[in-house]
C-alpha cells in the first residue's frame, strides 16, 4: 500500500485533480488572502489540506524507517522459507555446558562430600563418624544450645511454621516487629528491617538506593551477594584494591577534580542538570565489608570515615560476618573501632551466622531504612522469615546479651587458632588474630589454581578420612567478579576447649605435611 | 457533543448510546434508554446504562481472549507427538477435559471507570503537590523522616521517588503490614492498631480482630500449628537444630536435605531437585548461573520481579512479550532465532522462556501447551515458575504440568516455593540430573547461602507426603478437592453478583477489581469491619488503571466461611459501587432492563 500511493497515487491523482480544481481559484486575482481563502473552492482545500496531511505522514514514515533499526528491515526482506531454514539451522547450546559435570567431578575428586547425620553443632557425626566441626559459620555456638530450640518449638505451637505471606499482605508476625526493635536496640539504631534470608539481604539493599548513574566504590575483596547488589543496582561501579585506603583516595581525589570540571563548565542547555550522572544528581556510596569473608580481616572502619567526611560519600557497611563476633559486645567493627554509630549510613547483618538461625536484617536511621519497605526487593516481593527462627534469632540476640564473656572466649580462642595455625608447614595464615573467621592458603602457590585448590581439598581429605576433625575448602562460584586465591577456610567456635584446638591443628599439620611435602 | 446527542452509533460491541450531558457521573444517574441491538455475532445487547459510558470502543472482551483464536493457530502446529500428549492426559480424569482456556476472562470495565481512575490519581497528585507546597513553607508539619548529618550530600532520595509514598501511600497504609499474631491459617488474628497520625505512624491498641482470612497463599491450609506437620518439625529441631550456620556446598547438607530433594523430584516427575532457603533466592541466584550474557530471555511481561532480578543479574538479553499471549511470544522467539543478538549479530547460544504456572496478580494461568509446542518448535528452553501453582492446581496437585496433563520432562526447569500450598518457605528447581548437578555447582544460592533450617524442611517433607498420600491416608486428595470446588463455587458466586474477577476459573488467586485508588482503600478497611482479612493493591503493583483486590482460596475454607465473605463482598460492592461487570450479574447487558432496573431498585 505505501508503494502504491507514493507511485501512482500521487502523480496519477492528486496532482490532476489538483490542477483542474486550481482554476476556481484564479477568477479574482485582486482578492486579499482571506477572499481568498473564502473563494476558493472547497474541493481544492479540502485536496490542499488532505496534501499536506500526506507529505506529514510520509516523511514521518520516512523517519520512523530510517532511524532505528537497519537490521530489522534486512529481516523482513528474508521470504518465508529463509526464515524456516534460518530456524532449522539454528542449533542452541545445551542447558547445561556438556562437560561440566564430568569437569567438576574431577576437580573436586578430593573434596569431602559432607552429608551430616546430626545437628551440625561443634561435633557432628558424618559419614558414619563423630568430627569436631572447624567450618560452620557456628561462632558462639548457638547452634544446639537449648533455649533456642526451646523458643522454636514454643513458636511453632503458635504460629506454625511459614508465615504463608510477605510482610505486605498478612506476613508480618509480632515476633518480627519484636526482633526488628530489639536489632535497632542493640545495634542502637532508630530502625531495623528484617529479611528473610542473609545472602538476599545486601543484595536488595544497595540496588534500593543507588540507581543507574550513581557511583559506588567498592572494595575488590568483597562477597558474593554484594557482588549481585552491584549489578542489580546498575550503577556505575569503582573497584579499589582490598583494604588499600591509599587507592581508594585516590580514586576519589580523581573523582573530586573531574567533578569539579564538569560543575564548573557552564551548562550548555537546561536539561543538562538532569543528567543522572551530573555530580549535582549522583549519589555516591561506599560498599566495604565489615569482616571480608574471603579474606578474614577487618576494613579500615576510622580511615574510611575520614574519607567519607572529606568526600561526601555514603558509607554501605555489610556486617554479615562480624555482628556477634567482633567488637567487646559483638556489636561488630563500630564497636571494635569506637567509630560513631551514626556516621555508617547502613549497616546489614546476619541472623545466620553468630546468631544460629536464619534471615538478615538492615539496620540504620529511619530516614533510611523505611525506604526498603517499599523497594527492597527481597523484602516486599517474598514471604516473610518463618515465626520461629524470627523468634530463635530474637532469644539469641538475648543470650548474646546476657553472656558477653562469650566474647571474649572467642576471641581467646581465634588468637590462640591463630597463633598455631600460623605454624603450619607449607601453609600461610591469611586474617585477624582477633578473627575466628581464617584462610589458609598455599604457602607458595603455582601457577594453576586448579592445582592449588586440589592440593589443599587433598589435605582437608586426608584429615576427613584419617582423623577427627571437619575442615572444608573454600568453594566460589564461576560468576564471581574477582576470585580469591583457593583457600581452607577455618571457623572458630568460641566455646572449643584448649585441648579440642590442640588437636585439631594437629590434624591439620600432619595432613600438611603428608600432602604438601 | 450536542450533534451527537441520540446518535447511535456503531461501537465495537453493538450499539452505544451517548448521555446527553456527555458525561457519566453515577451509573445511577444514568437513564434507561433501553435500545438493544444485536452486536458483533456476540449476541450481546448494549443499553444505555452506565456500562455504555462515554466511549464506543469500550471493549468487553479482553486483548487475551482474542488471542485465544491465535493460541488455537499455534496448537495446531503441534506435532502429532504433542497432540499424544495432550490428549493422553484427556483420558485421565472428568475435571480434565473441562480445562480449558477460554476459561480464563479479563473483563475490561466501562471506558468512564478509566477516565474517573486516572482522574483520581490526578487529583491524588494534585493534592500532593500542594501538601508538599504547604510543608515546604511551614505551613503543615512535615512528619517525613529528615536525615541527620550527611550536610553537602547528594540528597539520597530525589523528591519525586518518594512523592507517591508521602502523599498517596501514607494515607491508606493501614491497609497493608497488618500485623498477625497466630497462625495465618482459614482465620486470623490481627493486631489493631491505631494511628493518630493519619499513618505516619503506629501503634497498637492491644486488642485483636478475628478474621476469615482471604489474604494468605494457604492454599492447601497446611498452615497449622497442630497436627502431623507441627509435630514433626518439632522432632526435627530435636534432631537436627534450629538452623546449621553453613552453605549447602560447605557442611550444611543434612541427610534430611537429600531426603527432601528425593521426594521433590518425585513429586513434580523430574529426574532430581534442589531446594534453598527462600523462594525469591531459588529465581536470582539459578537464572544467573543459566544463562549469560550470550544468551536470550523471553519473559513473560507479569513476571514476578524474582524472575525479573534473576534476568537481570545474568545479563542475559532480555524480550518481553504480552501477557499470556501466544502470537506475540511466537513472534519474539522468532526474532530472536533469525535475527541474533542485536549487539554481536551472533546467534543467542540459548534462548530461555520464562513464565509463571499462576499469576499472582492476574489470576491467570499460562498456556503451557502451546507454550511447549513453540519452546519445541523454535528449540527454547522453559523456565516454569510454579510458586502458586504447585499443590494448588492439578487432579492431583503437581502444578500447571498436571492440570494440562503434559509431561514434566517437557519443562526443562521446573521451580516452585514452599511458601504456600506447603505451608512452609523456601523453593526448588528440578529437572533433569545434569542440570541439577551443575547448579549444585555454580548457583550461589548452594555455594553461600545458608542450607534449609531443618523444621522449614520437614513441614515440606511432611505436607508434601500428605499431598501425594504417602500417609496412608486420603487427607491429600481432599484438601486438593475441597481447595478446587471452594475456588469454582467463590468464583462463579462473585462473578453472579456482578463483580469483575479476572483470570481462569480454576486458579485459586481471585483478584476482584476495584479500579479507583480510593476504593481500594475502603475496600479493605469495610471488608476488616465486616471480619474479612483481604489484600488489596494498587498502583505501581498493577496498572495504574488496574487497581484491585485479592482473595487467595484455600482447602481449610469452609462453605460458611466463604458465603460470609461473599455476603459481605457483596454488601460492600453495593456500597462502594464496584459491580462492573457487563457479563455477569445484575448489570450483565444480555439481561433484560427490567431485570436491571428491578435491581437498580433493590440497591436504592
Ligand atoms: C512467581 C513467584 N516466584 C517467586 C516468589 C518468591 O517466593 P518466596 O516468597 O518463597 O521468596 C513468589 C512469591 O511471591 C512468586 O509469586
Amino acid at each position: 500500500m505505501p508503494r502504491f500511493s507514493k507511485t501512482i497515487f500521487l502523480p496519477f491523482v492528486v496532482f490532476p485533480i489538483l490542477i483542474a480544481t486550481h482554476g476556481f481559484q484564479s477568477k479574482n486575482p485582486n482578492a486579499s488572502w482571506v477572499e481568498h481563502i473564502l473563494g476558493t473552492s472547497w474541493m481544492h482545500f479540502l485536496l490542499e489540506i488532505s496534501l499536506t496531511l500526506y507529505i506529514i505522514y510520509v516523511s514521518i514514515h520516512k523517519m520512523k524507517r530510517n532511524s532505528p533499526n537497519p537490521l530489522k528491515e534486512s529481516l523482513e526482506q528474508l521470504t518465508e522459507k529463509e526464515k524456516e531454514n534460518l530456524i532449522k539451522e539454528w542449533t542452541p547450546e545445551p542447558l547445561v555446558p556438556a562437560s561440566f559435570v564430568q569437569d567438576i567431578e574431577m576437580n573436586e575428586a578430593h573434596r569431602p562430600k559432607v552429608v551430616c547425620e546430626s545437628k551440625i553443632a561443634k561435633y557432628v557425626s558424618c559419614n558414619g563418624r563423630q568430627y569436631l566441626n572447624m567450618s560452620s559459620y557456628n561462632f558462639l555456638n548457638f547452634v544446639g544450645n537449648a533455649q533456642l530450640e526451646e523458643t522454636a518449638k514454643r513458636t511453632i505451637r503458635k504460629y506454625g511454621v511459614g508465615s504463608c505471606g510477605p510482610r505486605g499482605f498478612y506476613g508480618t508476625v509480632d515476633v518480627h516487629l519484636e526482633l526488628e526493635e530489639k536489632i535497632a536496640k542493640f545495634m542502637q539504631c532508630e530502625e531495623a528491617i528484617l529479611y528473610s534470608y542473609g545472602t538476599a539481604t545486601i543484595s536488595s539493599a544497595i540496588p534500593a538506593y543507588s540507581k543507574r548513574g550513581d557511583l559506588i566504590f567498592v572494595d575488590d575483596g568483597v562477597n558474593f551477594s554484594i557482588q549481585q547488589g552491584l549489578v542489580v543496582s546498575r550503577s556505575n561501579l569503582k573497584y579499589f584494591r582490598h583494604n588499600d585506603v591509599k587507592h581508594l583516595e585516590s580514586l576519589l581525589e580523581a573523582l573530586r577534580l573531574q567533578d569539579q570540571i564538569a560543575l564548573s563548565r557552564p551548562r550548555r542547555h537546561f536539561l543538562e542538570k538532569d543528567d543522572v550522572d551530573h555530580p549535582s544528581k549522583r549519589r555516591v556510596f561506599l560498599v566495604v565489608e565489615g569482616l571480608y569473608a574471603n579474606y578474614g580481616d577487618l576494613c579500615p572502619l576510622p580511615q574510611l570515615v575520614a574519607l567519607k567526611k572529606k568526600y561526601k560519600f555514603r558509607i554501605f557497611l555489610d556486617e554479615t560476618f562480624s555482628i556477634g563476633v567482633i567488637g567487646r559486645t559483638g556489636r561488630g567493627v563500630t564497636e571494635h573501632f569506637d567509630v560513631a554509630r551514626d556516621d555508617i549510613d547502613l549497616y546489614t547483618g546476619s541472623l545466620e551466622n553468630a546468631l544460629g538461625s536464619t534471615g538478615g536484617f538492615c539496620c540504620g536511621s529511619t530516614f533510611v531504612i523505611d525506604h526498603q519497605r517499599l523497594s527492597g526487593l527481597g523484602y516486599c516481593f517474598s514471604a516473610s522469615l518463618p515465626p520461629l527462627l524470627a523468634a530463635a534469632a530474637s532469644t539469641a540476640l538475648d543470650l548474646v546479651q546476657e553472656r558477653p564473656e562469650l566474647f571474649d572466649q572467642l576471641r581467646a580462642n581465634s588468637e590462640y587458632m591463630h597463633k598455631e595455625l600460623s605454624r603450619l608447614p607449607g601453609l600461610s595464615l591469611h586474617g585477624l588474630p582477633g578473627s575466628p573467621l581464617k584462610h589458609l592458603r598455599l604457602a607458595v602457590p603455582s601457577e594453576s589454581r586448579q592445582q592449588d585448590a586440589d592440593l589443599l581439598n587433598r589435605v582437608v581429605n586426608h584429615v576427613y578420612t584419617n582423623g577427627s576433625t571437619l575442615f572444608i575448602t573454600a568453594k566460589y562460584a564461576p560468576a564471581e567478579t574477582l576470585l580469591p586465591q583457593p583457600s581452607i577456610r577455618v571457623a572458630v567456635n568460641a566455646e572449643l576447649t584448649q585441648s579440642e584446638m590442640t588437636s585439631a591443628v594437629q590434624e591439620i599439620a600432619s595432613a600438611a605435611k603428608e600432602v604438601l611435602l | 457533543m450536542t450533534m451527537m446527542d441520540g446518535q447511535l452509533k456503531d461501537g465495537l460491541n453493538g450499539v452505544i448510546h451517548r448521555p446527553k450531558n456527555g458525561f457519566v457521573k453515577h451509573r445511577r444517574t444514568v437513564s434507561h434508554n433501553g435500545q438493544t441491538t444485536l452486536s458483533n455475532g456476540r449476541l450481546e445487547k448494549a443499553n444505555g446504562d452506565a456500562g455504555s459510558g462515554l466511549d464506543s470502543g469500550s471493549e468487553l472482551l479482553t486483548p487475551s481472549c482474542s488471542t485465544d483464536s491465535l493460541s488455537e493457530i499455534v496448537a495446531i502446529d503441534l506435532s502429532s507427538k504433542d497432540k499424544q500428549s495432550v490428549e493422553g492426559y484427556d483420558t485421565g480424569s472428568e475435571h480434565r477435559d473441562e480445562c480449558k482456556m477460554e476459561d480464563e476472562e479479563f473483563e475490561a470495565a466501562a471506558s468512564y471507570v478509566d477516565v474517573f481512575t486516572i482522574g483520581g490519581y490526578v487529583t491524588l497528585q494534585l493534592f500532593g503537590y500542594l501538601r508538599d507546597f504547604l510543608r515546604r513553607w511551614r505551613i503543615e508539619k512535615s512528619l517525613v523522616a529528615k536525615e541527620k548529618g550527611n550536610e553537602g550530600f547528594v540528597p539520597l532520595y530525589s523528591s519525586w521517588e518518594d512523592f507517591y509514598t508521602r502523599n498517596v501511600y501514607i494515607r491508606i497504609r493501614d491497609c497493608w503490614n497488618r500485623p498477625i499474631c497466630s497462625v495465618p491459617g482459614e482465620r486470623i488474628k490481627l493486631l489493631e492498631r491505631s494511628t493518630p497520625s493519619f499513618g505516619w505512624a503506629f501503634s497498637m491498641t492491644g486488642n485483636t480482630i478475628e478474621c476469615i482470612n482471604m489474604g494468605s497463599y494457604n492454599y492447601l491450609g497446611f498452615a497449622e500449628c497442630f497436627g502431623p506437620c507441627a509435630d514433626n518439625s518439632i522432632a526435627a529441631i530435636d534432631k537436627y537444630g534450629v538452623a546449621g550456620c553453613s552453605a549447602r556446598e560447605d557442611v550444611g547438607t543434612t541427610a534430611m536435605h537429600l531426603e527432601l530433594e528425593e521426594l521433590v523430584a518425585r513429586f513434580v516427575g523430574c529426574e532430581a531437585a534442589v531446594t534453598f532457603g527462600m523462594g525469591f533466592a531459588t529465581n536470582s541466584a539459578n537464572i544467573p548461573a543459566l544463562v549469560d550474557r550470550h544468551c536470550a530471555v523471553l519473559s513473560d511481561s507479569l513476571n514476578h520481579c524474582s524472575l525479573i532480578t534473576g534476568v537481570r543479574l545474568s545479563g542475559a538479553f532480555v524480550k518481553t512479550f504480552k501477557h499470556n499471549d501466544m502470537k506475540d511470544l511466537e513472534d519474539k522467539l522468532k526474532e530472536l532465532v533469525i535475527a541474533g543478538h542485536p549487539r554481536t549479530r551472533r546467534p543467542f547460544q540459548k534462548i530461555l522462556i520464562i513464565v509463571e504456572g499462576v499469576y499472582s496478580m492476574e489470576g491467570s494461568i499460562c498456556k503451557l501447551p502451546e507454550i511447549i509446542a513453540l519452546k519445541k518448535k523454535y528449540k527454547a528452553y522453559l523456565f516454569l515458575d510454579e510458586a502458586h501453582s504447585i499443590g494448588a492446581l492439578g487432579p492431583r496437585g503437581r502444578g500447571v504440568v498436571d492440570f494440562f496433563g503434559l509431561n514434566p520432562r517437557d519443562v526443562d526447569i521446573m521451580m516452585g516455593t514452599f511458601t504456600k500450598s506447603f505451608g512452609s518457605a523456601g523453593g526448588y528447581i528440578a529437572g533433569s540430573r545434569e542440570l541439577i548437578t551443575f547448579l549444585k555447582h555454580t548457583s550461589g544460592g548452594m555455594i553461600y547461602s545458608a542450607a534449609m533450617p531443618s523444621a522449614v524442611a520437614q513441614q515440606i517433607l511432611t505436607s508434601m507426603r500428605i499431598i501425594m498420600g504417602e500417609d496412608g491416608t486420603g487427607e491429600g486428595m481432599r484438601r486438593i478437592r475441597q481447595l478446587a470446588e471452594n475456588t469454582r463455587y467463590f468464583r462463579a458466586e462473585l462473578k453472579k453478583r456482578g463483580f469483575i474477577i479476572y483470570g481462569h476459573k480454576d486458579s485459586p488467586v481471585v483478584p476482584l477489581l476495584l479500579f479507583y485508588p480510593t476504593k481500594i482503600a475502603t475496600f479493605g478497611r469495610f471488608m476488616l469491619q465486616r471480619g474479612i482479612a483481604v489484600v488489596v493493591v494498587g498502583f505501581p503493583a498493577t496498572p495504574v488503571k488496574l487497581g484491585r483486590a485479592r482473595f487467595c482460596l484455600s482447602a481449610a475454607h469452609t462453605k460458611e466461611m466463604l458465603d460470609r465473605v461473599i455476603q459481605a463482598t457483596d454488601e460492600v460492592g453495593d456500597i462502594l459501587n464496584i459491580k462492573y461487570s457487563r457479563k455477569h450479574g445484575p448489570n450483565a447487558v444480555v439481561k433484560s432492563t427490567r431485570r436491571q432496573k428491578e435491581g437498580l431498585d433493590e440497591v436504592n
